[in-house]
């Protein structure tokens, strides 16, 4: 489904990925873990498509297609679907108006017929449940005065509505307390089928307690310098980053 | 045409109106208009040397010479059921080419206690209120003083006390086809008694491109415990210029609302002067101008706490795209004594491109010491991070960029108390962000 070789990025000259390559296939999912400033957060900015990032080199090859080519827009109606680790405050659009605009613009893009009012808000309404979302904040604007936990949770209610082939999840468990932490993870597990794919980007291990990884790879200095199953997140709980850090090759030296 | 030869052709127009006057030159309202004429025959026209008029050009206005409309386009009456949308039900003042046109107005259902008549018709009858109000000091501009040489069109209205009339009064006026460079001077007054209240819609549009000048005059008076609700909606065409000046008085504990919305014209100066005359007055002013093209609309605001224990709210919000200008004059005045003031200003505006150009001025002039004033202006342009997040659900830019825009002007749309007026108005806005940002 996904394929990154060689992916080098940088933000305003400064390189921040070297050379990433990372295969996910439908019915994965995959954990990138990594300590802060590693490039975990670039890497799923890179997929979205968000401009800040320039590729340097490589490519990503998404269902066939080079994805690098893509507007974020187009991204997201081929099925890619980026949880946000800082969710954005929109004032004066609804949270019900927004994903309507948005699940109609996919769909249209599929050539699916767009969804009345009625059939959306019987869908949005059952996917609210699958988050426990209070129905109160589908009426207000996006995210507007939305605790941490309900930013989070709204996100993953975007997710069930759109329905991603891809899903990245950047650093979704930031700032969640456990109980939101096992109703957001629970949300994920239960979108989880063989035809979709999940890339958890996270900083700690604990969001694994909950979504059972494929697989766990470690990004340090933007390289993948470590590939393991679950047990390879423990590790890292156990021994911190440190020791994955050796692992990564030097800078190359610039004469 | 220059300010000047614009003076000596509306000196000419004034002569020839005389001429036609055949001994009711003595008049006391002829005096009041004479007045008025020799004093824009002394100011002139104001240029960008004027401090209220920095931000303005008025070279294009008088680029063409504007003549009044004086026959009633009987023969055919537009069609103005477009411009009823949302209002269906309501009473209505329609004015083709500034002319009272009765086949397209609907005063039979007027509740009890509410009077509306034709200025035409007054000032037949002749009025001794009309004399003094047509003096009105508050009235010094002149643009006013031009209105006042010359309005003969328009309406009075007035509501007794302790008269509530819910249903709005559409105030329409149109342009008609085939007519050019005309000038309509409507002057409208009107007069909402102690504790009593009236909604009233003034909307201006006119599909056909014919260039053409409104110069309209709205006088109002709040008395105590009352409330006018005066929504402006002006979408003429755009070859269109527009000058207005409403001026209000607000008794004690009275209640005014103003929400403008700036869609059409060329040149649009739109200006509101509200005088917090006794304690408890209050005025709220929203606006919202959607300039896009060359389209350059200025707004002109003076709020006078004349009392104490005032509030006054003025939220003002613009969107500019292509070339457009935009002006944002918002005056506070705190006289000395008007303790307890509580005013709050704010203007903020979104550029959609490079070459807009907003000019944005808060002034503030306080001569009491225990006051809440707050203002604050912002230009800006939209969101990044919330357009990238719109994208990355699906939407296409410029579908981002509509949707954001709307949201940001929704915040007055949603003022409207009309609820059917307010989903046309949103339809209005909708189409016009469409539009401009090509969604």
């Amino acid at each position: 489904m996904l394929e990154i070789r060689n992916l080098h990025a940088s933000v305003q000259g400064k390189n921040i990925l070297n050379g990433v390559n990372l295969t996910v296939k439908s019915g994965e999912i995959h954990a990138i873990m990594g300590p802060n400033g590693s490039g975990k957060s670039t890497l799923a900015g890179v997929l979205a498509g968000r401009e800040l990032f320039e590729v340097t080199e490589g490519e990503i090859i998404y269902k066939g297609r080079d994805l690098l080519q893509l507007e974020a827009e187009e991204r997201a109606r081929e099925g890619l679907f980026l949880a946000f680790q800082y969710p954005v405050e929109i004032p004066g659009v609804s949270n019900t108006y927004f994903l309507k605009t948005a699940l109609n613009a996919i769909r249209k893009y599929a050539g699916m017929p767009e969804l009345d009012a009625v059939d959306f808000l019987a869908l949005v309404k059952e996917k609210a449940k699958l988050v426990e979302m209070d129905f109160a904040l589908l009426n207000r604007p996006v995210n507007e005065g939305f605790s941490g936990g309900e930013k989070k949770r709204n996100e993953i209610l975007q997710m069930a509505v759109l329905n991603p082939t891809l899903a990245v999840l950047d650093e979704t468990d930031s700032g969640l307390d456990i109980d939101a932490l096992r109703i957001v993870a629970n949300g994920v597990n239960k979108l989880h089928t063989p035809d979709n794919a999940a890339i958890v980007v996270t900083h700690y291990q604990r969001l694994l307690n909950y979504i059972i990884p494929d697989f766990v790879h470690v990004l340090v200095d933007g390289r993948i310098v470590k590939t393991g199953d679950k047990e390879l997140a423990f590790h890292l709980e156990e021994h911190g980053y440190d020791w994955a850090k050796d692992l990564a090759e030097p800078p190359e030296l610039r004469v | 045409m220059n300010h000047e030869h614009a003076i000596q052709h509306y000196a000419e127009l004034f002569r020839r109106f005389e001429a036609t006057l055949n001994g009711a030159s003595s008049s006391p309202i002829h005096v009041q208009r004479k007045r008025a004429m020799e004093a824009l025959l002394a100011d002139g026209f104001p240029t960008m040397k004027h401090e209220d008029w920095r931000y303005t050009n008025l070279k294009p206005l008088f680029a063409s010479e504007f003549f009044p409309a004086y026959t009633r386009p009987i023969d055919e009456l537009p069609d103005i059921t477009h411009a009823c949308a949302g209002l269906e039900t309501a009473c209505r003042l329609t004015f083709v080419d500034g002319i009272f046109t009765p086949a397209l107005s609907d005063l039979l259902r007027l509740p009890d206690g509410v009077f509306v008549q034709s200025l035409a018709d007054a000032l037949q009858e002749g009025d001794a209120q009309l004399d003094l109000l047509f003096g009105d000091r508050l009235l010094t501009h002149p643009f006013a003083a031009l209105n006042t040489a010359f309005a003969m069109e328009g309406a009075i209205i007035r509501v007794e006390k302790q008269t509530q009339c819910s249903m709005p009064l559409h105030i329409l006026c149109v342009t008609s086809k085939g007519q050019n460079a005309v000038i309509t001077q409507p002057r409208i007054i009107i007069d909402v008694e102690a504790e009593s209240s009236l909604r009233i819609v003034e909307h201006y549009t006119g599909s056909e491109s014919s260039n053409c000048f409104t110069n309209v005059i709205v006088q109002g008076s709040i008395g105590p415990n009352a409330s006018l609700d005066h929504t402006v909606i002006q979408d003429q065409h755009e070859q269109a210029f527009h000058v207005a000046g409403t001026h209000v008085r607000i008794d004690r504990n009275g209640r005014y609302s103003n929400r403008y919305f700036g869609l059409g014209g060329m040149l649009t100066r739109n200006s509101i002067l509200a005088v917090l005359d006794s304690e408890g007055a209050d005025c709220v002013l929203d606006g919202l101008y959607l300039p896009s093209g060359s389209q350059h609309m200025d707004h002109f605001t003076i709020i006078d706490h004349s009392s104490s224990h005032c509030t006054s709210h003025e939220h003002y919000k613009g969107i500019l795209a292509d070339k457009a200008r935009a002006v944002f004059s918002g005056r506070i005045i705190v006289r000395p004594g008007a303790q307890k003031t509580d005013a709050k200003q704010s203007n903020n505006n979104l550029l959609l491109s490079d070459e807009a150009l907003l000019d944005t001025k808060p002034q503030l002039e306080i001569y009491a010491d225990d006051v809440k004033c707050t203002h604050g202006a912002t230009v800006g342009r939209l969101d990044e991070e919330a357009l990238f997040y719109l994208r990355s659900r699906g939407l296409s830019r410029a579908h981002a960029h509509s949707l954001l825009s709307f949201a940001f002007a929704g915040e007055v749309v949603e003022r409207i108390p009309i609820e059917t007026l307010r989903e046309v108005v949103d339809g209005m806005i909708h189409r016009r962000l469409k539009r401009t940002l090509g969604a």
